[in-house]
Parts: C-alpha cells; sequence; structure tokens
C-alpha cells in the first residue's frame, strides 16, 4: 500500500521535499536504533508508503513534482539527492518556464488544461508503480497562482480519473497579512472547488506555524524552510505507520481510508486541521522529559480553545456540560465533528486518552465513541521521544475561513480585481458560486 | 408509401410486444390486436386492458388496497387502470366522461385505448426505467445517467404513496431529525469510504495474485472456470441481461416508425369519430381543448405551443367535417357542382392556417433588433386577409423610426458603459500607485 504525493508550485514542492526528508530520516533512525523487530517492521512499512526501490538500490519518492517555473523542482531535487537516504524521479517532474503570476484563473484555465496529459501520465506512471493505491496525497498553498490555480485543475483531473482512490489535499493558507493582494480570492476559488472533489482538506496556517516556530522552537529569523519543516514534521506524523483501532498490533495497511473513514466522513464537513505537541529545538530537545498525562491534557485543552500550540492556551475554557443546545455553548469554546489522536512514542500503550472521550468536545448527532479513534506507535518519531498529534474535523477553521471569505467578498463587491480573472475565463458567476459555496460551508460548521 | 409502411409496420409493433414481454409484462396482446385497436375493433378492447394493466402495475407501486384486484376481474382492472392514467394527467374524454360514472367503460372504443397506451409509452421514460430494473445488474446500465423510478414532469398528487409520506415528515420534530439525518449521511459516507478501501484491497489481492501466477505457472492453460455453477449462473444472467438490450435496441431503431403508425391512429380517429357516446369531432377536440387546458401541467413555454397545435388540430376537424357533411349532404352531382366552392372553402382555411403559422412560428430571436410591428400578432387572423398587402408601408415604417430609437438608446448606453469602465480603471490606477508608495506588508521572514 503506497501513497502518491503530488507537488504542485512552490509552496507543495518546498513543504513535500521537507516530508520526505523527515519521514525518511524518521524511518531510518527507528532502524538504527531499533534493530528488532519492530523497528524493521515500521522501516518496511513506510518505505513501502512513500518510497520506492529503484534497480539501482536507490530509493526514490513516489512523488510527482508540478510547477510552472523550474527553480524551486531543482532546488528540490538537489537538496533531495544530497541528502543521501533518497532522491525524486528522474523523470517525475513538470514543469514550464513561465509561472502564473500568481494569477489563479490563469492557472486553473490555462495552464492546467493545456498540460493536463503529461501532468496525468506522470501520477499514472507512480500509480502503476504501487501494488495498492492508498492514496493520492497533492500539496499545494491554498493562494497562489500555480499551486492553487494549477493544483485545483489537477485535482479534479485526478478524481476523474481516479474516482475511487482517495485524494487528500494538504493547503498551506496565507499569512493573513498578506503575500499577495488577491491571495483571499484565490482561497476562495481552491477551496469552493476542491470541497467538490477533494475528500478531504488538510489545512496548514503559516500564521499558526510561525508562531510555533518563533515561541516553541526559538527560531531567531525564520525562513520558509523552517515553516515547512514544521508543517513537514505533523504531517509525518499523521502518515507515518501506525497501529490503528482495525489493524491492532499491525501497522495499517490503508493509512488514507482509516484516516478519511473516521474523520470526513459527511460530505458538508471536510476541513481538517493538525496540531500537534511537543515541539521544541532540536537542542533542548535531549534535556526534556513528558509525561503522557501531561501532553495529553495540554492537547485536550487546545483542542478545545482551537489553540495550534502549547504555550498561551486559555486554560478557563471547559467543555459545557452535555444537553445544552448548540446556541448555549460558551464563546471560545471549540466543537468537533471527529478527532483522530495519534501518539508515538515510548510507553504508549499505557497512554489513557478518555479525556477526548467527554460527549460534551462533540456535536450532539454523533456519539463520541464513533467521533473519536486512536492510532498508536511504540517508535518514537523524528526523534521525539513522545509525541502527541491531533486531526480534527473541528469548528478551529471556521473563524480563519470566515475571515478570508469576507475580505474576498468585500473586494469583490468593488469588483477590485475580478478582470484579471475575467479575462481568463472565470465568469463572475464562477465567483458567485464561489462564494455561495463557501457560506454553506460556513454555516454547517458554524452550526455544529 | 402508406402500403409500404403498413407492411413493416407489423415488423415494428412486433419488436414493441416483443421488448414488453422482455421486461417482463404480462399478458401482451399479438401484433393484430394492435392493428385490429386502430380500426376501433370491439374484440381488442379487453386484450388492451389487460396489457394497460399490466404495463401500469409494473410502472406504479400500488397500495396495498388495490393489489387486491383479481386477476380475470377485467372491469377492476379497467377501472384501475382509468384511475391511473387520470391520476398521471391523461385527459382523454373518454376518461373525463367515464370517471363520473360508476362502470368501467364497456363503450370505450380501442383505438382509445391503443392512445393511451401510446401515451404511457411516450410519458416519461418508462421503457428505460423498467429496463434499468431488469438488467440493472449490468454496470454500464448503472453508470446511466438518472433513470429515475418515476414519471419525470408527472407530479404525483399527494393522496398516493409517496405524496403522503413526504407529508409525514415534514410534521415532526425537524431539530432532531435533522441530527437524525446528518448522522444517516455520516454512517453512509463512511460506509462509501470502506466500500472503496474494500475495493482498493481487492485490487491489490488481483495485483499480486496474477503475480504469483504469472512467476509460477507457465503459460499453460489451468483455468478452472468451466465447472464453477456461480459463474454459470453469472453467465446467463448477463446472457439474459443482453438479450433484453438487444431487444430494446431493435425497438430503438423501429421506434420512430412506431410513432409514425399512431400518428395514423390518431388520423383515423380524427377522420371518423366512430365512437357512438361522442356526438362528433369538433365537439371532442373542443372537449379535449378544454380537459387538457384545465389539467394543463407543462411550462408555460410549451403552452403557446400547445395552443397553436390544438388550434391547428380543431381547423383540420372542423374541415374534414365540412368534407363529410359534405359528401353526406350533397347527392354525386352535388360534388361536382360544389367543388369550387369546396376549393373556396379549402382556401380560406388554408390561409387562415398560413396567417395563424406565421402568428406563431418562432422568430429569430438572436438579433437584437427584430422588424416586429407593434401590435400582438394574435389579433391578425381575425382580419381580412385581402387588407394585408396595401397595409404591408405602414408598418415599416414605424419600425425604421422605432429601430433609429432603440439604436440611439443603445449607443447612450454604451457610452455609460465606456464612462463606468474609464472609472474603474482609474480607480485600479490609482489603487496600484498607491500601493507601489505605501508600506507593501511582507512577511517577517525571508
Amino acid at each position: 500500500m503506497s501513497v502518491v504525493t503530488v507537488q504542485l508550485g512552490q509552496c507543495g514542492n518546498q513543504v513535500g521535499q521537507e516530508l520526505f526528508d523527515v519521514i525518511s530520516s524518521d524511518t531510518n533512525d527507528a532502524q538504527r536504533y531499533r534493530p528488532s523487530a519492530q523497528g524493521k517492521t515500521y522501516h518496511a512499512c513506510s518505505q513501502e508508503r512513500f518510497l520506492n526501490e529503484e534497480i539501482t538500490g536507490e530509493l526514490s519518492a513516489r512523488a510527482v513534482l508540478i510547477d510552472m517555473e523550474p527553480k524551486v523542482i531543482a532546488q528540490a531535487m538537489a537538496t533531495a539527492a544530497k541528502s543521501g537516504r533518497w532522491k525524486y524521479g528522474d523523470q517525475s517532474f513538470f514543469c514550464q518556464k513561465q509561472g502564473s503570476g500568481n494569477n489563479w484563473a490563469n492557472g486553473f484555465c490555462v495552464h492546467g488544461p493545456r498540460h493536463e496529459e503529461a501532468v496525468g501520465d506522470l501520477v499514472r506512471r507512480e500509480v502503476e508503480r504501487c501494488d495498492r493505491l492508498a492514496g493520492i496525497l497533492s500539496l499545494m498553498s491554498v493562494a497562489g497562482g500555480t499551486g492553487s490555480g494549477v493544483g485545483t485543475y489537477v485535482t479534479q483531473c485526478l478524481r476523474d480519473a481516479y474516482p475511487h482512490s482517495f485524494i487528500l489535499n494538504q493547503l498551506t493558507w496565507p499569512y493573513g497579512t498578506g503575500e499577495v493582494i488577491v491571495q483571499n480570492y484565490n482561497s476562495v476559488l481552491t477551496l469552493s472547488r476542491l470541497y467538490q472533489c477533494s475528500d478531504a482538506i488538510l489545512v496548514h496556517e503559516n500564521d499558526a506555524v510561525h508562531r510555533i516556530c518563533a515561541q516553541l522552537m526559538n527560531i531567531k529569523h525564520i525562513s520558509f524552510s523552517d515553516v515547512n519543516k514544521v508543517i513537514a514534521h505533523q504531517l509525518g506524523s499523521v502518515l507515518q505507520p501506525a497501529h490503528t483501532a482495525d489493524t491492532h498490533s499491525q501497522y495499517s495497511r490503508n493509512p488514507m481510508g482509516e484516516l478519511l473513514s473516521r474523520l470526513v466522513c459527511h460530505p458538508e464537513y471536510r476541513l481538517l486541521s493538525v496540531c500537534s505537541i511537543p515541539h521544541m529545538s532540536s537542542s533542548s530537545l535531549a534535556y526534556s522529559a513528558f509525561t503522557w498525562p501531561g501532553l495529553l491534557k495540554h492537547l485536550r485543552q487546545m483542542l478545545i480553545t482551537s489553540a495550534k500550540m502549547e504555550e498561551g492556551i486559555d486554560w478557563q475554557v471547559r467543555a459545557p456540560p452535555v444537553g445544552q443546545g448548540t446556541a448555549e455553548k460558551l464563546s471560545g469554546f471549540n466543537t468537533s465533528l471527529a478527532n483522530l489522536l495519534i501518539l508515538r512514542g515510548k510507553d504508549v500503550s499505557s497512554a489513557d486518552t478518555c479525556g477526548f472521550l467527554d460527549p460534551a468536545l462533540y456535536s450532539p448527532w454523533l456519539p463520541a465513541e464513533g467521533a473519536i479513534s486512536t492510532w498508536r506507535s511504540p517508535l518514537p518519531f523524528n526523534k521525539y521521544e513522545k509525541s502527541a498529534t491531533l486531526v480534527s474535523n473541528s469548528q478551529s477553521l471556521l473563524k480563519p475561513l470566515d475571515l478570508m471569505v469576507g475580505k474576498a467578498w468585500n473586494m469583490f463587491a468593488s469588483r477590485a480585481y475580478v478582470h484579471q480573472y475575467t479575462k481568463f475565463g472565470i465568469t463572475e458567476e464562477d465567483f458567485l458560486d464561489s462564494f455561495t459555496c463557501l457560506e454553506q460551508v460556513i454555516s454547517s460548521y458554524r452550526h455544529l | 408509401m402508406q402500403r409500404g409502411k403498413s407492411v413493416k409496420i407489423k415488423e415494428v409493433i412486433g419488436s414493441l410486444c416483443k421488448l414488453l414481454s422482455a421486461l417482463g409484462v404480462d399478458s401482451v396482446p399479438g401484433t393484430d390486436t394492435f392493428r385490429r385497436a386502430k380500426f376501433n375493433k370491439g374484440d381488442a378492447v379487453e386484450d388492451l386492458w389487460r396489457l394497460l394493466y399490466s404495463l401500469l402495475s409494473k410502472a406504479v407501486l400500488w397500495g396495498c388496497a388495490c393489489q387486491a384486484t383479481k386477476k380475470h376481474d377485467i372491469g377492476a382492472q379497467a377501472r384501475l387502470v382509468s384511475a391511473v392514467l387520470w391520476q398521471f394527467g391523461y385527459g382523454a374524454p373518454w376518461l373525463a366522461q367515464t370517471r363520473g360514472e360508476d362502470g368501467w367503460g364497456e363503450e370505450v372504443g380501442s383505438r382509445d385505448l391503443l392512445l393511451a397506451l401510446g401515451w404511457v409509452i411516450s410519458s416519461g421514460s418508462l421503457l428505460e426505467t423498467l429496463l434499468g430494473e431488469q438488467a440493472g445488474g449490468l454496470e454500464t446500465l448503472t453508470s446511466l445517467p438518472e433513470v429515475s423510478d418515476c414519471w419525470p414532469g408527472v407530479e404525483i398528487p399527494a393522496g398516493t404513496e409517496r405524496g403522503a409520506g413526504q407529508c409525514g415528515r415534514g410534521l415532526t420534530g425537524k431539530g432532531e431529525r435533522e441530527g437524525d439525518l446528518r448522522r444517516l449521511q455520516w454512517e453512509q459516507g463512511k460506509l462509501r469510504l470502506l466500500w472503496r478501501g474494500l475495493q482498493a484491497a481487492q485490487a491489490e489481492r488481483a495485483r499480486l495474485l496474477h503475480q504469483v501466477l504469472s512467476s509460477t505457472s507457465g503459460p499453460s492453460d489451468t483455468h478452472p472456470a468451466a465447472g464453477c455453477t456461480g459463474h454459470s449462473k453469472e453467465l446467463a444472467r448477463s446472457q439474459t441481461d443482453i438479450q433484453v438490450l438487444d431487444i430494446y435496441l431493435d425497438w430503438k431503431l423501429m421506434e420512430p416508425l412506431f410513432w409514425c403508425w399512431m400518428d395514423s391512429v390518431i388520423d383515423t380517429e380524427l377522420a371518423e369519430p366512430s365512437p357512438p357516446s361522442h356526438r362528433g369531432a369538433v365537439a371532442m377536440a373542443l372537449k379535449s381543448v378544454v380537459v387538457k387546458g384545465a389539467r394543463c401541467q407543462g411550462d408555460s413555454g410549451r403552452r403557446g405551443m400547445d395552443e397553436l397545435s390544438e388550434m391547428l388540430l380543431l381547423l383540420q376537424v372542423q374541415l374534414k367535417a365540412w368534407q363529410v357533411e359534405l359528401i353526406n349532404h350533397a347527392s354525386p352531382s352535388g360534388i361536382v357542382t360544389s367543388s369550387p366552392e369546396k376549393a373556396k372553402i379549402q382556401e380560406r382555411v388554408k390561409l387562415r392556417l398560413c396567417s395563424l403559422t406565421e402568428a406563431y412560428a418562432p422568430r429569430p430571436t438572436n438579433r437584437r433588433h427584430r422588424l416586429r410591428p407593434p401590435e400582438h400578432p394574435t389579433h391578425r387572423p381575425h382580419r381580412p386577409t385581402k387588407h394585408s398587402p396595401s397595409q404591408a408601408g405602414q408598418p415599416i415604417e414605424a419600425q425604421a423610426s422605432r429601430l433609429i430609437k432603440e439604436l440611439r438608446e443603445e449607443e447612450a448606453g454604451l457610452r455609460q458603459e465606456v464612462k463606468r469602465l474609464r472609472r474603474g480603471q482609474r480607480e485600479e490606477l490609482q489603487e496600484l500607485a498607491s500601493r507601489l508608495e505605501g508600506v507593501v506588508l511582507i512577511p517577517p521572514l525571508n
């Protein structure tokens, strides 16, 4: 069972490269420090999931790199080759000379359709090399030109080509302060379309990750690489092998399917957010000790306050007593639809997760037993002795989504920059449809 | 031409009969019944009632009370069929008449029933629906776009089973229902995802099995397919499915001819208004207009078209009635002498028909400036036709001035649009400029 990763645009390619880096180093560590059968199966499972063994014995990522500019792809491939542990396939990239210029419509209406066949062939080749396709993971930014425009188009094509496969989109949400003036338009268009064709949308907010880098990891001059490393750490901890409820003491053969069937069964609720604990700089890692109850207590509070890191959590917020209607829910309380808890590290079997079984955390129509599931792996992940990651389908993305749609709507009301989209074939009706779709999503989550 | 058609028509009807039997409709009569029904022979009546009954019982979910209908009680079957036809909006005059009465309408002619059968077959996609049910095992059919289980375009009245179910739902507690519904949707989505996982597992197994087989065994043929009963059953089932599909395709090829023949049935019906209960073709046509008008469920766009065709039908019927009158009431010599008169009448009717067709003919609407007289076209038929050429000059003049006015208006509109666009551009330029001078918010990293 293997996951094919599709890296789209600058952001997607950088995150993808970091992800494979984390995975390969973690896998190697497992084999090195745990030469027992345990480490070997973990290593083998992870390798089958993410890497191809070439005839030469080299390991190449099960990934396709797509960008409209050659620079980032070349960089990613060079960095990967330099690691000595893994590389990208020599033929598994597609790039052009000219970017989409941050114009979503250019990517979606021009570049996407033009290169549909070439990209489709690349993905198909990767898929055919898998004994079993566990799913397709596509990495992209939500607001850029190539990443989001071409990425959305490619995701639609993938859905057509693989109607029964699992497709998980990882989106990097832009800084609220703005990288691109039209980022809110791009986000609205991307999200509304992905909502129709993707199985789940896993969102990382740049702002939140940036704060983690600044406050938890004590990085002075934060670069994109630092941000991407954190994203890759969180993604890796979700995607690396783990024992699930269905598989008991074996590693899951169907990671993507189990993830999705735990979290995103309802078509109106497809937004996932991730938070991990702990995060710290590698230098202080050796001097820290954590206990499972402490980690889980923090994680639970992070969940109900929808905080993305353990520092500065509001401990005043509590789950409301069961039986109250949604209207009386306390402000600042984050209602979940479903949660997936992934615990990795020492003594993981002793970790008690009953704090997450509280029915008050969940929507009234889905009982808590069906809404929470736990994956465990006894191996430490990415040098952390103990770590816990929570993938949550909850209201935590409601606020940023609402803000983004609101900003985009204000711009749209004065028709600012709309002509840049209409000239490539995205009409005002398309915009309106997207707004309608996202308003529906917002309303669904609000009334959870 | 008529001769050639009638030679072929047996085949056409034969293919329909074959299809109906293949679809599991009981008591399909022979092709001859259809021919006899065209000429309104009484002995075809019972066969057609049976056929209608079994066809409708395939299409409609009876309530439990109706199921008790005895197999051989033709009267009850006929009543049921009439009721169903009426419910679904078939507005033939005989239905309107028999509804009020207690009897099941022995006086209904077989041609009426044949027409009703044609209506049933042509309503929605009944045959396709039945085909979808019959050959549901075939994958190609499951992906057919929307094989609906109810006749599209026909609203089922609230008294029937489905309607009652929907009414009941609206009454109970809304919030709780909504929660249940979401829960149900969630579980359904979960099942769908699990199914996909299973499918992937199956694909993997097949792939690995193939690898094992191809590496262990040589090219020798070791397929154990022959003795497997499951396989042969499956084979037989798909063969019958394919047979049904073949028959359906045959019918599809023949279908246009069948409807041509049905047209001829309608023509015969109009030419010889034979049923004794109806007073005459004109009266019947008029009645049908009234009945259809009252139960019209079509959209407003088609209503005009329907009115036109009904009016044409009426005129044709009148024309034919005059002909019949002339034949009946004049001596053979009279026909000869009155032929100029007849020609005159025919010419008058033709003129009226022409003007009607003109008035209702669809005009090209893609041009913005249509040359159309300002008055409503429906008044035209009532004007003496010979006056129209002399009046031709005036409307054109009026149109020219109108046209100029319209063009001026358009010009003004376009100018305003240009102005608006200019303003927009200017604002945008300003915004761009301000952005260049001001502080650009760049994220603190990189």
